[in-house]
C-alpha cells in the first residue's frame, strides 16, 4: 500500500508471458495454425501419395477432353464428342434452369398457400395446413421418386396417345411440351433497338426522377422506364418482320420418307446448321401403316388401340382408314372407333350392331383380350404442316409411305384371297408401298427476329416448341411443392409477426379487410419474410442436386458421372464446392442487398 | 487532448491522506477507436470510502467504474486495486475480480438458475467453499437484503427492485473488499428504487467501500464521503455532497444539476 | 357503483360454427365449396386407392427389409436390444421430466408406435414375437425409472454416450461367430440403417459448439478456421459431401478403400455436416445471450471457461431448443441421401421392393404403394418431432422473461 503517492509512470512490473491475456491469445493461434498446418499437411501428403498409387488424375486437363456423355436436357447446343468440361457448363445451366423456374413457382404457391393458412375458412385453412404438415414432413427424396417413378411416370398417357390442350399444350409420359419464341438468324436485327431500348428507359427513369424533384412531387417512376422499353422493343421487334426475305444460301434439305430435314446456311459448300427457321410441308398423298396394341395405361387395360401421330383434322383434305388385309378385317368384323380423330381409334366388333363401340365390344372372345397385331393403314390427301427447325436446325415429320397407286392396283389382284392364313398378318399391304421414295412440297418461310414454334409428336418424342422432359416435371414438381410447405409457413410467421396495432391503425382510418392485408400487413410481412425466403431459394438450389433420383441431368449428377469415367475424384470435388460456393455466395451477396435496402427503407 | 500545452492541469480526485488506499487510478486514458473517452483521470478512494461519480449519459462514468475490474481495458495509466496492480497478467486481473464486487444497471442475474445457485455459483468455483457453506452465507445476505423467501425461485419470477437486491447478495457472498455500483436503480420502477437504496445505505453504513455511479442525488447526500463529477470524459470536479448541492464552483456541474434535480 | 353482471350468453352449437367459420359471406361460401370439392376428390382418390386399388402385398411381404435389410434374422435380438436401450434411456429422460411434458409428448406416441410393431409382430413375425414387446418393456421401465428417480437425468449424457459405444458393438459384433458373431457393416440397412445415421447427431453437438465458440472468438486464426469451414460446408448440399467422402475419406486418410465401409463416410460425412449447421444455430443462441451476462460473470471472479461453460452456453442452448429439433428434423429427413454411397436405407429399401419380380407382376407395379409407405413413415417421425419443437418454441417463448 502506497498511501497518496502518485505517479503517472505506465507499469514496469513484468509479466510472464505464460500470464499475459494478450501473448496467451497469440501462442493459442500460433498452436493452432501449426496443428491445423500439420494435419491439413499430412491429410495432403496422403491424398497425393494415394492418388499417386492408383494413377489418378489429379489437375484439371482431363476437362479438354470428350466427354462422351450423352445429355438430353440441354440449353446450348451440345455432341455426344464434346469435352468434359463443355458437359459440366450444360449441368450447371441445368442446375439454374431448375432452380430459377422452381423459385418462382414456389414462391407463388408458398405464398399462396401461407396466406390460405391464415384463412378465417376454416375448411381453407386446414386443407393448406395438411399441405404444409404433409408436405414439409417427408423426405425430398421420397417425393421426387414418388412423383417421378410412381406417379409421372406410369400414370399419364403415354407418348403414343397425349394429351393436347387448347394453345398447343401437349402431355405424355415423355413429358410437357409447348409453342414457345425463339430468337431466329434475323434476331440481330432487334439487337439494335433493344440497346436503344434499354438506353431510352434509363434516359426515361432520370428524366422522370429529375421531373418530380423538380416539382416537389410524389409520383411514381417505374411506369415511364417500363413504357418507354416496351414501345421501343416492340417497334424494333415489328420492323424486323418487314421486308423480310428468305437469305439466298439458306437451304432445306428434306427426306420425305425418313420424315428428316434439316435448315442450314450453305456457304462455299459448307453447311452450318440454321436454327429455329419456320418450313412448310406438303405431301400430296402418303400412307402410314400402324398396328394396333393392347396396353396397360394408367393401370387400366387400353385393348386393341390404333395410335397414329398426333395430327389435327385440318392438317389434311382427307384422311382414309383402312385395314391393311382389309378381307380379313371383314371376315372377322372389325371396325375402328375413334377415340380422337385422326390419331387414336379403337379396334371393335359392333356385336349388338348399333354401329358404335359398347362396353365389352373392343374384347375378343377368343382370346379374353383387345385386338392387338391389326395394321390399319391411314391415308392422307394434301397433307400440310409449317414447321420450324430445333437448335441443331433439325425437323420431323411422321414416316410417311408414298403410295404406289398403279403397284397397289397389280399386287392387289395378286395378293391371297381373303381368308388364307398369310393374310392375316396383312404382309401384303405393306410390302407395295415402301419401294419408291416419297416426295414432298417444301418452302423456307421468311421471319423476324423471333418465331414461334410449335410442338409436335411426329414419332414417338415431341419436337418443336419448348419441351420439358418427365424429368425436369418431376424433379420440379417436387422441389416446388416441398420448397412452397416451407415457403408457406415464413409466409405465415411473417403475416403474424405485423404488429396487431397496424390491423387496428388500418381499419381505424377507414380501410377494408381487404385494402387493410393488400396494403399495409402484406407489405409489411413481406419485408420480414424476405431473408429467410431468399435462404429458402438457396436450399431449393442446393436441393436440385437430388436431380439423379429422377434422371435429370444437372450439375452434380454430370460431375459425379465425369468423376466416374475419370477418377479425377480431387478436382471434380474442387469444382463442385467452387460451383456451390458460387451459387451460395451469389445467394447471400443478394440477401445483404435486400437486408441493407430494408434496414434503410426503415429508418 | 489536441494542445497539450493549453490544456488545463487535470483535476484530481484524491482521496484524503489520513486513510488507507484501496483503489489508485493515474493518468487513466481510453479511447474507444479514435474517440477519447476517458482523459486523464486521477482517482483515488480509501478504504471505507464511498465515492459517488455522477455526470450527463456518455460522460465516461460507467467506463470509468468497468475499467477497475477490467470489463473495459484502459490504454494509458494506472490502475491498482488493493495493492494489485492491473496489467494484463491474468493473475492480476482474477485477483482484482474476486475482490471487487459489481452491481449492474441491469441485473444481470443468470435467468437459467435459482436465487440460491445464482449466488453460490462464484463462491464454490472461485473461491472452493463448501456447498454448505456457500449457502449458508448466501443466505445470510439473502436475509440482509431483505428477501430470505425468494431462494428458490427463479430470476424471472421476481420483481425489478428483487432482482436487484439479489444481484447485491450475489456480489457480497463473494466478501468483496470494494463495491462497484454501475446505476444501480436506473432501470427500476420508481415504487421499488426506495428498497434497492436502502440496500446499499446501508451497506455503506456498515463501512464498506463502495464506488456508485447513479443519479440518487438523496443517496450521495446521506452517505456519498464524495462526489466526482465528470463530462466529456474529465473529472470536472470534486467535493463533499454539501459543497456540490449548496456551492458548486464549475458552471457545467451547476448546469447539469440544475437539471437534475 | 355498478355491480358486475354476467355476460351475454354466446352463441355456440354445431350452426354457428358453420355459419362462423364457413359460410360468413358469399365469397366465404363460394370458397367452402370450391374447397370441399377437392377436398372431397382428394380424400375419395386417396381412400379409393388405399382400400380399393393398392395392391399392398409387396409391402407387406418385406417388412424385415424394410426394418433391419439383410440383417441376420437369429441376430435380430441385437438391434432389437439396442432400440430397448435407445427407448428406455428416452423414457428415463420423459419420466423424470413428467407426464405432461414435452418430451413424454413426444416418447409416448413412439412407444405407440413401438407397441402397435409389436403387437403386428406378437401375431404374425414369430422370428421377433418376444423381441418386439420386451424392447417395449424396456422403453416403460426407463419411463418409470426416470419417474422414480428423476435425479437419473444427470448421468443421461453418459448414458447416451454409452449406448452410441454399447450399440456399436452390439451391431456389428466382435467375436468370430455364436451368438455376437460379426455381421458385416453392408447387411445393415433398412430402418435400422435410418437410425443409425441420425445417430450422428448426437457426436454433432458437441463438434457444432465448439465451431460457434471458435467462430466467436477474438482470435483470428481460430475465427476464420471456424468461419471457413462452417459456410463451405453449408455452401454445398448433403449429398454432394456424401459423395465427396465416400470417394476422399479412404485417401485422405491414406487407408485401404474396403476397410473403411460406406457407413463409416456417410457417418463422418453426416455428423460434420450437421455440425456445421449445428453450429450456426448455436452462435444464434450465443448472439441471443445478453453481454452483460458473461460481464456479470466475470465480474464474480469466474474465468472465461467457466464463464462460457457455466454462463453462456446453457442460456444459449437453451435458447436453440427449437432450432435444434428442427435441425434433427432435418437431418432425419437427410440420411434418405445416403443411397448416393451405395448405402441401403429405409427410403433405397423401397426402390428394391419395387422391382422384386413379385411386384412386377403387379399391373402398373407397386411403387406408389411402396413410396407411400414409406413417406408415411418418415412422415410420422417428423411430424412428431415437428409437433415437439413447436411446444418448445411456446413454452420457452412464454415461460422465459
Amino acid at each position: 500500500m502506497q498511501p497518496g503517492k502518485s505517479s503517472v509512470s505506465p507499469s514496469t512490473a513484468v509479466v510472464p508471458f505464460w500470464r499475459n491475456v494478450k501473448i496467451i491469445g497469440v501462442i493459442a493461434q500460433f498452436v493452432f495454425v501449426i496443428a491445423l498446418v500439420a494435419g491439413i499437411g499430412i491429410l495432403v501428403n496422403n491424398v497425393v501419395t494415394a492418388l499417386a498409387k492408383a494413377n489418378l488424375p489429379a489437375d484439371f486437363s482431363f476437362l479438354g477432353k470428350p466427354a462422351g456423355i450423352p445429355i438430353a436436357e440441354r440449353a446450348i447446343p451440345y455432341q455426344v464428342t464434346d469435352t468434359y468440361a463443355r458437359a459440366l457448363v450444360i449441368g450447371f445451366l441445368n442446375t439454374l434452369k431448375i432452380a430459377v423456374v422452381g423459385v418462382v413457382l414456389a414462391t407463388v404457391i408458398g405464398v399462396f398457400m401461407g396466406v390460405m393458412r391464415l384463412s378465417s375458412n376454416w375448411l381453407v385453412r386446414t386443407m393448406a395446413s395438411v399441405y404444409v404438415e404433409v408436405l414439409r414432413n417427408i423426405p425430398l427424396a421420397v417425393q421426387i421418386v414418388f412423383w417421378y417413378s410412381a406417379v409421372l411416370l406410369p400414370f399419364p398417357p403415354r407418348i403414343s396417345d397425349p394429351i393436347a390442350l387448347p394453345g398447343g399444350l401437349i402431355m405424355s409420359n415423355v413429358g410437357l411440351a409447348f409453342p414457345f419464341l425463339y430468337p431466329t438468324y434475323r434476331f440481330g436485327v432487334w439487337v439494335p433497338y433493344l440497346i436503344a431500348a434499354a438506353v431510352l428507359a434509363c434516359v426515361a427513369w432520370w428524366w422522370r426522377r429529375r421531373a418530380l424533384a423538380k416539382a416537389d412531387r410524389v409520383g411514381s417512376v417505374w411506369p415511364f422506364p417500363v413504357v418507354t422499353f416496351l414501345v421501343v422493343a416492340g417497334l424494333g421487334l415489328g420492323l424486323s418482320y418487314l421486308g423480310r426475305s428468305v437469305p439466298s444460301d439458306l437451304t432445306f434439305t428434306f427426306e420425305a420418307d425418313r420424315g428428316r430435314g434439316t435448315t442450314a446456311f450453305v456457304v462455299d459448300g459448307k453447311s452450318r446448321p440454321a436454327a429455329f427457321v419456320p418450313v412448310a410441308i406438303e405431301i400430296e398423298k402418303a400412307s402410314l401403316t400402324v398396328s394396333s396394341q393392347n396396353l396397360v395405361e394408367s393401370r387400366q387395360d387400353v385393348r386393341g388401340s390404333v395410335r397414329f401421330p398426333l395430327m389435327s383434322e385440318r392438317e389434311a383434305d382427307a384422311f382414309e382408314f383402312t385395314f391393311a388385309d382389309a378381307a380379313a378385317a371383314e371376315e372377322r368384323g372389325l371396325q375402328l372407333s375413334f377415340d380422337k380423330y385422326p390419331s387414336v381409334a379403337t379396334i371393335y366388333v359392333d356385336r349388338n350392331g348399333n354401329g358404335k363401340l359398347d362396353a365389352g365390344e373392343d374384347v375378343d372372345p377368343a382370346t379374353n383380350r383387345g385386338y392387338g397385331g391389326v395394321d390399319v393403314v391411314m391415308t392422307v390427301t394434301n397433307f400440310r404442316r409449317t414447321l420450324v427447325s430445333d437448335r441443331d436446325g433439325q425437323v420431323r415429320t411422321p414416316t410417311f409411305k408414298h403410295i404406289d397407286e398403279a403397284a397397289a392396283a397389280v399386287e392387289e389382284s395378286a395378293a391371297p384371297r381373303a381368308g388364307t392364313r398369310f393374310s392375316a398378318f396383312g404382309q401384303a399391304a405393306t410390302a407395295t408401298v415402301s419401294e419408291s421414295a416419297l416426295t414432298a412440297k417444301t418452302e423456307i418461310q421468311p421471319v423476324g427476329a423471333l418465331v414461334l414454334s410449335r410442338a409436335y409428336v411426329p414419332v414417338s418424342n415431341y419436337e418443336g416448341g419448348m419441351r420439358l422432359t418427365v424429368n425436369y416435371l418431376a424433379l420440379l414438381l417436387a422441389l416446388v411443392v416441398y420448397t412452397s410447405s416451407f415457403i408457406a409457413e415464413i409466409v405465415r410467421g411473417g403475416i403474424l409477426a405485423v404488429p396487431k396495432g397496424q390491423r387496428e391503425a388500418a381499419r381505424a382510418i377507414g380501410l377494408s379487410g381487404v385494402q387493410t392485408f393488400s396494403l399495409i400487413i402484406f407489405p409489411q410481412a413481406m419485408r420480414i419474410v424476405l431473408p429467410p425466403m431468399i435462404s429458402q431459394y438457396l436450399n431449393l438450389t442446393k436441393n436440385s442436386s437430388l436431380a439423379s433420383l429422377a434422371g435429370y441431368a444437372e450439375l452434380f449428377v454430370i460431375a459425379s458421372v465425369v468423376s466416374n469415367q475419370t477418377g479425377a475424384a480431387i478436382p471434380i470435388a474442387l469444382l463442385l464446392i467452387g460451383a456451390y460456393l458460387a451459387i451460395s455466395l451469389a445467394f447471400s451477396v443478394v440477401l445483404n442487398q435486400v437486408n441493407a435496402r430494408l434496414a434503410l427503407v426503415e429508418r | 487532448m489536441s494542445d497539450a500545452a493549453s490544456a488545463p492541469a487535470p483535476v484530481r480526485a484524491d482521496a484524503p491522506p489520513t486513510g488507507q488506499r484501496i483503489i489508485e487510478i493515474e493518468g487513466l486514458n481510453k479511447w474507444y477507436g479514435e474517440f477519447h473517452v476517458l482523459r486523464d483521470i486521477h482517482l483515488s478512494v480509501n478504504r471505507g470510502e464511498v465515492v459517488v461519480v455522477i455526470g450527463p449519459s456518455g460522460s465516461g462514468k460507467s467506463t470509468l467504474i468497468r475499467c477497475i475490474n477490467r470489463l473495459e481495458e484502459h490504454q494509458q495509466g494506472k490502475i491498482v486495486v488493493d495493492g494489485v496492480e492491473l496489467t494484463d497478467d491474468v493473475r492480476a486481473i482474477d485477483q482484482i475480480r474476486r475482490e471487487t464486487g459489481m452491481v449492474f444497471q441491469s441485473f444481470n442475474l443468470f435467468p437459467h438458475l435459482t436465487v440460491l445457485d445464482n449466488i453460490t455459483l462464484a463462491p464454490t468455483r472461485v473461491r472452493r467453499w463448501k456447498k454448505s457453506k456457500a449457502e449458508e452465507r448466501a443466505r445470510f445476505f439473502l436475509e440482509k437484503v431483505g428477501i430470505p423467501e425468494q431462494a428458490h425461485k427463479y430470476p424471472g419470477q421476481l420483481s425489478g427492485g428483487q432482482q436487484q437486491r439479489v444481484a447485491i447478495a450475489r456480489s457480497l457472498t463473494m466478501e468483496p473488499k470494494v463495491m462497484l455500483f454501475d446505476e444501480p436503480t436506473s432501470a427500476l420502477d420508481p415504487e421499488v428504487i426506495g428498497e434497492v437504496l436502502q440496500v446499499m445505505v446501508n451497506l455503506a453504513k456498515e463501512g464498506m467501500t463502495m464506488v456508485v455511479v447513479t443519479h440518487e442525488m438523496g443517496f450521495a447526500r446521506e452517505v456519498g464521503d464524495r462526489v466526482v463529477f465528470m463530462d466529456a470524459g474529465q473529472i470536472v470536479e470534486v467535493g463533499s455532497p454539501e459543497h456540490f448541492f449548496t456551492n458548486p464552483k464549475e458552471a457545467r456541474t451547476r448546469s447539469f444539476l440544475s437539471k437534475i434535480l | 357503483m355498478i355491480p358486475p353482471r354476467p355476460a351475454p350468453v354466446k352463441a355456440h352449437g354445431f350452426r354457428f360454427w358453420l355459419r362462423k367459420n364457413l359460410f360468413n359471406g358469399p365469397f366465404n361460401s363460394a370458397l367452402t365449396l370450391v374447397a370441399a370439392v377437392v377436398a372431397a376428390w382428394s380424400l375419395y382418390n386417396l381412400g379409393n386407392f388405399i382400400f380399393v386399388e393398392g395392391s399392398w402385398g409387396q409391402v407387406w411381404r418385406n417388412m424385415r427389409l424394410f426394418g433391419v435389410y439383410r440383417y441376420p434374422v437369429e441376430h435380430l435380438w441385437r438391434p432389437l436390444l439396442a432400440l430397448g436401450m435407445m427407448l428406455g434411456l428416452m423414457g428415463v429422460m420423459a419420466g423424470a421430466a413428467g407426464r405432461k411434458s414435452i418430451v413424454a409428448g413426444a416418447f409416448l406416441p413412439i412407444q405407440g408406435f413401438v407397441a402397435v410393431v409389436s403387437a403386428v409382430a406378437v401375431i404374425f413375425w414369430p422370428s421377433v414375437r418376444f423381441l418386439w414387446p420386451a424392447a417395449l418393456a424396456l422403453g416403460f421401465i426407463g419411463y418409470f425409472v426416470g419417474r422414480r428417480w428423476p435425479r437419473a437425468v444427470k448421468y443421461l449424457s453418459w448414458g447416451w454416450g454409452a449406448w452410441l459405444v454399447v450399440g456399436y458393438l452390439l451391431l456389428s459384433g466382435f467375436t468370430a461367430g455364436g451368438a455376437l458373431g460379426r455381421v458385416p457393416v453392408r447387411d445393415w440397412g433398412g430402418f435400422l440403417l435410418t437410425l443409425i445415421l441420425f445417430t450422428g447427431i448426437i457426436p454433432s453437438f458437441p463438434i457444432g459448439i465448439a465451431l460457434a465458440l471458435g467462430r466467436n472468438s477474438k482470435l483470428p486464426a481460430i475465427k476464420y478456421f471456424c468461419i471457413g469451414f462452417i459456410e463451405v460446408v453449408r455452401g454445398a448440399p448433403l449429398i454432394m459431401w456424401l459423395f465427396i467422402a465416400s470417394l476422399l475419406l479412404p485417401l485422405i486418410l491414406n487407408v485401404d478403400a474396403n476397410s473403411l465401409p460406406a457407413i463409416m463416410r456417410a457417418y463422418v460425412a453426416i455428423t460434420l455436416f450437421s455440425a456445421a449447421y449445428m453450429a450456426e444455430n448455436v452462435r444464434g443462441g450465443l448472439q441471443a445471450v445478453p453481454r452483460g451476462q458473461g460481464e456479470a460473470a466475470r465480474a464474480l471472479g469466474l474465468s472465461a471457461w467457466q464463464t462460457t461453460l457455466l454462463i453462456v452456453l446453457p442460456q444459449a442452448l437453451r435458447a436453440v431448443i427449437p432450432a435444434i429439433v428442427g435441425q434433427a428434423i432435418g437431418l432425419f429427413k437427410d440420411t434418405s441421401l445416403v443411397f448416393i454411397v451405395g448405402l441401403v436405407d429405409f427410403f433405397k429399401v423401397g426402390d428394391i421392393v419395387s422391382v422384386q419380380p413379385e411386384a412386377l407382376l403387379v399391373t402398373g407395379g407397386v411403387k406408389l404403394e411402396v413410396f407411400l409407405f414409406i413417406a408415411v413413415i418418415y412422415f410420422f417421425f417428423a411430424y412428431r418431432m415437428s409437433i415437439a419443437s413447436r411446444q418448445l418454441e411456446k413454452r420457452l417463448g412464454v415461460g422465459e422473461r
